[in-house]
């Protein structure tokens, strides 16, 4: 028992226990993180890029290889989509045209649905899955701000929480950590009388044994149907509307029965992210800190 | 020469296969999901440990501090997590490394121990926080089963690749090392 417990290995192990909580505590309360930790991700994301080129080139090109054995059933699928998309198009160059008028009519500025789209790869994944994060190669000198939404095959898979100059991190919506993402969108139905009804609520939660996302909060009794899209609304403050994040797949009460829960299939696939789309909303963004809402800027 | 050596092909390949690791979970995501469970990939653990029955403790710990900083930083954003579990492990290695006979059978069972003593770790980290709300059976049956089998076939699979790496590293000879 001597060889395990002298006085100075105690004294080292009660000093290094204290350091690791202080340190722990300290990056639980701290929001942004600070340069030294900033810098080091910046340069690992770099080295992982040389990493991560390659075998992303090695994928993509046994992808294509795999894709021209579905040529042919895929071209037949393609053309009958082609011509719903034609209708599809042409009504809304329609609606474009005419939202174009009344906004110039009211003399708006930018609406919350107008955003610009920047294209990046993923570098990295969290291996450990407690903090599901993904690493992508796009940083504040591509015009990356934090907490803009990103997306990946047509659905919204997070948003961004860290941003570096090259590099930023991606929290995604699967984190089981409430806090999050807690994402306000909307449901757009038809109810009985023929008229488009929009549900509002809140996508809060993951359920990891089903992997579906939950929405919650919903205030209204309105009839929601299974297979409806649920998109983001914009009145988050940070996200623009009308991002798809998937469809409804069951509605059900929560548990104390009082409002509507929907689990809601996400529309992009978590387990195989690799290129992903930041989305720079253009209205002005609130800022959770401040007190009052900026002036709206051009 | 032979300091350069000794000093920096620890750290570049503790590195190269901290950053492998994930790229492995960005890109083979579907693969790990396996139907026992998720599998997460521990390279830069087996590497750690492998190294802990070799090198001297002061060089271990450094190491230990400075690839669970990284791994800290740039995976999970909580400081001190990964490197209070690397030091403990290092610690607990060298201290059992003495008890053992040391041999391919060793490394893989310390291996095995050690990895379930940092899943466990972090797994319990991660809970008092608040960062999962996963009771501890779905963690057993979900992520501990899953990922003690893979990482305890790679470890097996790479000890001999790894013990003739550390002793390059030393140069010293196997004879020396090896007792069965």
């Amino acid at each position: 028992m001597n060889r395990f417990f002298t006085n100075k290995k105690i004294i080292i192990l009660l000093i290094s226990v204290i350091i690791f909580i202080s340190l722990i505590t300290l990056s639980i309360t701290q929001t942004n993180t600070n340069i030294i930790q900033g810098f080091t991700n910046d340069i690992t994301a770099f080295v992982n890029n040389a990493f991560s080129r390659p075998i992303n080139a090695v994928l993509d090109t046994y992808d294509t290889a795999s894709n021209v054995q579905d040529t042919f059933e895929e071209n037949k699928h393609l053309k009958n989509e082609l011509d719903r998309l034609y209708e599809t198009q042409s009504e809304n160059d329609a609606l474009r045209d005419e939202n174009q008028q009344l906004q110039e009519e009211l003399d708006l500025q930018n609406s919350i649905t107008e955003y610009q789209t920047m294209a990046g790869n993923v570098i990295s994944r969290n291996p450990d899955y407690w903090v599901d994060q993904i690493t992508i190669d796009r940083g504040s000198q591509d015009g990356v701000q934090i907490n803009m939404p990103v997306t990946s095959d047509n659905g919204l898979i997070g948003q961004t929480s860290e941003v570096n100059l090259t590099s930023s991190k991606v929290t995604l919506l699967t984190n089981e950590e409430a806090t999050a993402n807690q994402i306000s969108s909307e449901v757009v139905g038809e109810n009985e009388d023929e008229e488009t009804e929009v549900v509002h609520g809140l996508v809060s939660d993951y359920d990891l044994s089903e992997q579906m996302l939950i929405m919650t909060q919903i205030t209204s009794d309105a009839e929601i149907s299974e297979g409806e899209t649920v998109t983001t609304s914009g009145l988050g403050g940070s996200f623009p509307r009308g991002i798809v994040i998937g469809t409804v797949e069951e509605v059900s009460l929560d548990n104390q029965g009082l409002s509507q829960q929907v689990y809601i299939e996400p529309a992009a696939d978590f387990n195989n992210i690799r290129a992903v789309n930041i989305i720079d909303r253009q209205a002005e963004t609130i800022d959770i800190q401040d007190e009052e809402p900026a002036e709206e800027e051009e | 020469m032979k300091a350069w050596k000794l000093v920096l092909l620890p750290f570049l390949s503790l590195f190269a296969a901290f950053m492998l690791e994930g790229v492995i979970a960005a890109y083979f995501n579907g693969v790990l999901y396996t139907s026992m469970g998720y599998v997460a990939p521990r390279l830069t653990f087996v590497l750690l440990i492998m190294f802990a029955f070799y090198l001297s403790p002061n060089h271990m710990y450094i190491l230990s501090i400075i690839i669970g900083f990284l791994y800290d930083s740039y995976f999970t954003g909580y400081l001190g997590i990964y490197m209070a579990s690397f030091c403990l492990v290092s610690y607990i290695v060298m201290e059992l490394k003495d008890l053992f006979k040391s041999g391919l059978l060793t490394y893989s069972l310390v291996g095995i121990l050690m990895i379930t003593l940092l899943e466990l770790i972090v797994y319990w980290i991660f809970r008092v926080i608040g960062v999962t709300d996963a009771g501890v059976s779905i963690f057993l049956a979900n992520r501990l089963g899953a990922t003690l089998l893979f990482n305890g076939l790679l470890i097996f699979a790479l000890s001999p690749l790894l013990e003739k790496f550390s002793l390059f590293i030393l140069n010293e000879r196997l004879s020396n090392h090896r007792q069965f």
